[in-house]
């Protein structure tokens, strides 16, 4: 048997057994048809395929009997079969979604902080060790703390220096004004440190 | 039965389909007649052994319930191949999550085409079919919508969701495979 060399004229034997060529297809594949063994063959069995490929009975009048009556889709099916939709609300969850963990990190990176609130209505933050039974034992702690125990705090939340770097002087006169400040109202307070200063004076 | 020829016939559908939107439910009936037996034909054609009925029922059943959402790309019979391949998938997926210790009666024990073995009485037809059966789900899917059903490439491959190359490959695969199978 001779092998067929045109591959393009074998891709169209089904077309020519479906007559789904036109009439220039035709007259080509049926004089390459002439010639070629291989192609002759392969039309005999798709021949044979389409022969036993026969439809079982289907009851068509029951079929029908179930189909359901045409219902136009509402403003808000069309709306959820939507591409440009879906894609839009996909969107919106993706940047909620990402607000909601830049949220979460944030609050995870903020230090723990004292609100105090002066009579002269000055707002200030200074970052304290909430355990601090002393200014002392604060100076003495601090001392040997580790330099990186001090460079967590963030300097934009202290009022200049942070306590660590005060003398016993200043941290005395510190405590000794925080003791004359008005307490701060539970809303506007994040932490409140109970009795601070109180052991100095 | 009305067969509209193997390869469907475009206008007629879109004017039938328009005619159901309308209210004309007869117009359903004629969508059904024209292209159930295609549908039994691929069915039985892909190895579908039992209620092929029911599989064309459910076809037409979700085609006529989604038809808002056929927009023409491809022709209604295309479609309608398209989702009944899918239920066809979900059949075979189900049979396969069957469990192994299900015990097999008498009624089970049958070959892979009892539904045509009245219809297929030679033996030289009974190995064609049989060689169809051998190849693999995609090929055969492939082959039987592109010899039986004349589809061209670009349909199948909306119909069986890939390329026109792959179509093209797998068609020529399974040709391949079939002429070496009845040549043993």
């Amino acid at each position: 048997m001779t092998r067929c060399a045109n591959p393009t004229i074998k891709d169209l034997l089904p077309d020519l057994l479906h007559d789904r060529l036109t009439v220039a297809q035709r007259t080509q594949v049926d004089a390459h048809l002439s010639t070629c063994d291989e192609c002759r063959a392969e039309l005999t069995i798709l021949r044979q395929i389409i022969a036993v490929s026969v439809a079982p009975r289907v009851d068509v009048t029951r079929i029908a009997t179930t189909l359901p009556r045409y219902r136009p889709r509402s403003m808000w099916q069309r709306a959820v079969h939507s591409t440009q939709l879906r894609i839009a609300a996909a969107i919106v969850v993706l940047a909620g979604g990402a607000a909601v963990v830049a949220t979460v990190l944030s609050r995870d990176v903020a230090p723990t902080r004292v609100a105090v609130q002066a009579s002269t209505r000055v707002d200030s933050t200074v970052p304290l060790k909430p355990s601090t039974p002393s200014a002392t034992t604060d100076s003495t702690t601090a001392a040997q703390r580790k330099p990186n125990d001090r460079d967590r705090v963030p300097a934009e939340l202290a009022l200049g220096e942070t306590v660590h770097d005060l003398s016993d002087a200043e941290l005395r006169t510190l405590l000794s004004e925080l003791g004359t400040l008005e307490a701060v109202t539970p809303t506007e307070t994040e932490v409140v440190v109970p009795a601070l200063g109180r052991g100095s004076q | 039965m009305t067969d509209a020829g193997r390869s469907g016939d475009d206008p007629r559908d879109a004017e039938l389909i328009a005619k159901w939107k309308s209210g004309n439910q007869s117009a359903a009936t004629e969508l059904v007649q024209r292209h159930a037996s295609a549908l039994a034909r691929f069915a039985a054609s892909c190895g579908a052994r039992e209620d092929i009925d029911e599989l064309v029922q459910d076809t037409f059943v979700r085609a006529f319930n989604s038809l808002d959402g056929f927009r023409g790309d491809s022709s209604f019979r295309t479609w309608l191949f398209t989702i009944e391949r899918r239920l066809l998938l979900d059949r075979r997926r189900a049979e396969r999550r069957r469990p192994p210790g299900l015990e097999i009666g008498e009624e089970d024990a049958v070959t892979e085409f009892d539904a045509l073995d009245d219809l297929v009485a030679d033996e030289a037809q009974a190995r064609v079919r049989l060689a169809i059966q051998r190849l693999t789900p995609t090929q055969r899917d492939v082959f039987v919508l592109r010899v039986t059903e004349g589809l061209s490439y670009k349909e199948i491959a909306s119909a069986v969701s890939t390329t026109e190359g792959a179509a093209r490959v797998h068609y020529h695969n399974a040709m391949h495979a079939i002429k070496e199978f009845l040549n043993d």
